[in-house]
């Protein structure tokens, strides 16, 4: 099959990865691996810091596997944390930002230099060594180490002020205000009552208004929940703050309603899909306070539309394809593919271990279904599509 | 261009399992000792793999089909790997079903000793969970028995555990010639 149209047919053909870039490249290969979240494997998205541990994700990918797990651990090191150890990583945004923005013009210099690297020696037969493309790498292998560098001390320092400041407002891990780290144990005690903390300078209140008149703007939807909705709405203008998590285990249809009305959100559905629609939105609604360039909240609504929908269609899709794949009994197809395989795990017994190996590492159980309707080299092809359509 | 606005228009776990595959695909595995993929095109949540007996264990020589499983809310869950025909190994079950902590979530714990540090978390993948079953393959793990019958036998009398491995694979092949 066609990776590519593959990928396309599935919106998912601007999926990029580190081997975009030439073998010849590693260094860049690195590069890219180094700004790529480890949960969803995409370039940052509003990258966040855990505190805790130091280790930096997309917001949203980690607001997600936090809310999954019953264990509140990072994703990459298991350090257990909470969601108010998530903070902004101003650096690493503004780094991914300025690579997506120079990442094609990069790998299309990769490409040109490998592909004339090739030709040159394919005419030269090798015998040039090549004195541009090192030119090349070394630059860019400056760039890289410097980034590098960079972005781990910065990553240092966040967390050394985070721990040491202990002026500066922690996150409640109950109601998720900022609060006065010599306020915090009153703060609890009194059963989170609204707490002013002067806002960091230079927030960029322009930035935000976009935001305000959002959740929680619509007032006069009572439904009897101590909710963090309550104290945005007497706030003049500062920037809005998470929203709370709910335990909805506790509360009555009614009131989970009214939580969805709350948020302007759509109330179709049954039980479980009210929770997992208001579970993500708080999810989608905290992670997009961690971008520099947040979504209005009506552009978050609709992509909480959109996520329902792909949720469902990928649900139902994959209820289907169980009950195909049974049906067609695809096995049948596999028989023949399998039995080349097994000639020559034959063939390597009779003592060419290598045969084996390089056999199987260059078939692709993707061909084999399409067997039919498929030319011999259609791997090949597929690598090479994609790499057009990137 | 990337990560833009087109983004949104696939789910997570597509992206996530497009964005594996293909790396798979440009990269191979490490020694060429396995091959993975979807099954079809119209199919991203079956995958099968193709794996290679690991060299000095009675399972060399053979090739292995598994069938990987994901979940729509991959990878914050783990997929299912199971092997078709099974295989006869203390920690694969006898429907195929592979038993390792790497696919078990820290909250469901069929083996209280499991350690968490090994168990499946959203950067895991694919290519780690196949590699460490290769190595299981290699070093079965008594302490998390899925095949009663097969611990048994690999704890006392390892000679006769290997000759029925060594059996099964001539048995697979023979099967599917
Ligand atoms: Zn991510
Ligand atoms: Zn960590
Ligand atoms: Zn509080």
């Amino acid at each position: 099959m066609d990776l590519a149209l593959a990928l396309a047919a599935t919106g998912a053909d601007d999926v990029s990865d580190p081997s975009d870039f030439p073998e010849s490249f590693g260094i860049l290969r690195t590069l890219d691996r180094t700004l790529r979240c480890p949960i969803c494997k995409d370039l940052f998205n509003a990258p966040v810091l855990l505190g805790t541990c130091g280790h930096s994700f997309c917001s949203l990918c980690i607001r997600e596997a936090l809310k999954e797990g019953e264990k509140k651990e990072c994703s990459a090191c298991r350090v257990p944390t909470q969601e108010s150890s998530i903070k902004k990583n101003i650096v690493l945004e503004e780094s991914v930002e300025a690579y997506k923005t120079a990442r094609s013009t990069v790998l299309a210099l990769a490409n040109d230099t490998a592909s004339r690297k090739r030709r040159r020696e394919d005419s030269t037969n090798g015998a040039d060594l090549t004195p541009r493309p090192k030119r090349v790498k070394r630059e860019s292998s400056g760039q890289d180490v410097d980034l590098g560098d960079e972005r781990l001390e910065e990553s240092e320092d966040s967390e050394v002020e985070i721990i040491e400041n202990s002026k500066a407002p922690v996150d409640c891990p109950i109601c998720d205000q900022k609060v006065p780290a010599t306020r915090i144990n009153a703060h609890l005690d009194e059963g989170c009552p609204h707490e002013s903390v002067p806002e960091d300078k230079g927030k960029g209140k322009a930035q935000w208004a976009i935001l305000l008149g959002g959740p929680g703007g619509k007032k006069g939807a009572k439904g009897g929940r101590r909710g963090s909705g309550r104290e945005r709405d007497r706030s003049s203008s500062p920037p809005p703050r998470p929203l709370a998590k709910v335990s909805y285990h506790t509360l009555s249809n009614k009131q989970v309603r009214g939580l969805l009305q709350d948020q302007c959100l759509s109330e179709s559905g049954d039980r479980k899909q009210w929770e997992q629609r208001h579970a993500q939105w708080i999810t989608v609604y905290n992670a997009n306070l961690d971008s520099s360039k947040p979504k209005s909240v009506d552009q978050l609504r609709r992509d909480l539309e959109r996520w329902e929908r792909l949720k469902a269609r990928d649900e139902k899709e994959k209820e289907a394809r169980v009950s195909r794949v049974d049906a067609k009994g695809y096995e049948k197809s596999q028989d023949e593919h399998f039995a080349k395989l097994i000639a020559q795990a034959r063939a390597s017994a009779k003592g060419n271990p290598n045969t084996i190996r390089q056999g199987a590492s260059s078939e692709k159980p993707i061909e084999i279904s399409s067997d039919l309707e498929m030319e011999p080299e259609s791997g090949e092809a597929a690598q090479a599509t994609v790499h057009i359509a990137l | 261009m990337l990560g833009g606005s087109k983004k949104t228009q696939s789910s997570t776990a597509l992206r996530r399992l497009m964005t594996e595959y293909k790396q798979l695909t440009t990269n191979g595995s490490p020694d060429g000792m396995f091959t993975a993929g979807p099954v079809s095109e119209d199919n991203f949540f079956e995958w099968e793999a193709l794996i290679q007996g690991p060299e000095d264990t009675p399972f060399e020589g053979g090739v292995f089909l598994a069938r990987l499983t994901f979940p729509t809310d991959y990878p914050l869950s783990p997929f299912k790997m199971k092997f078709d025909p099974p295989l006869f190994h203390p920690n694969i079950y006898p429907n195929g079903e592979v038993c390792i902590s790497i696919l078990h979530t820290p909250g469901d714990d069929p083996h209280m000793y499991e350690l968490s540090s090994e168990r499946w978390s959203p950067v895991q993948s694919v290519e780690k969970v196949v590699l460490s079953v290769i190595s299981m393959l290699a070093e079965p793990n008594l302490e998390s028995g899925a095949n009663i019958d097969c611990c048994k036998l690999y704890r006392e009398n390892r000679e006769e555990y290997e000759r029925r491995v060594r059996q099964m694979i001539e048995e697979q092949l023979e099967v599917l010639e």
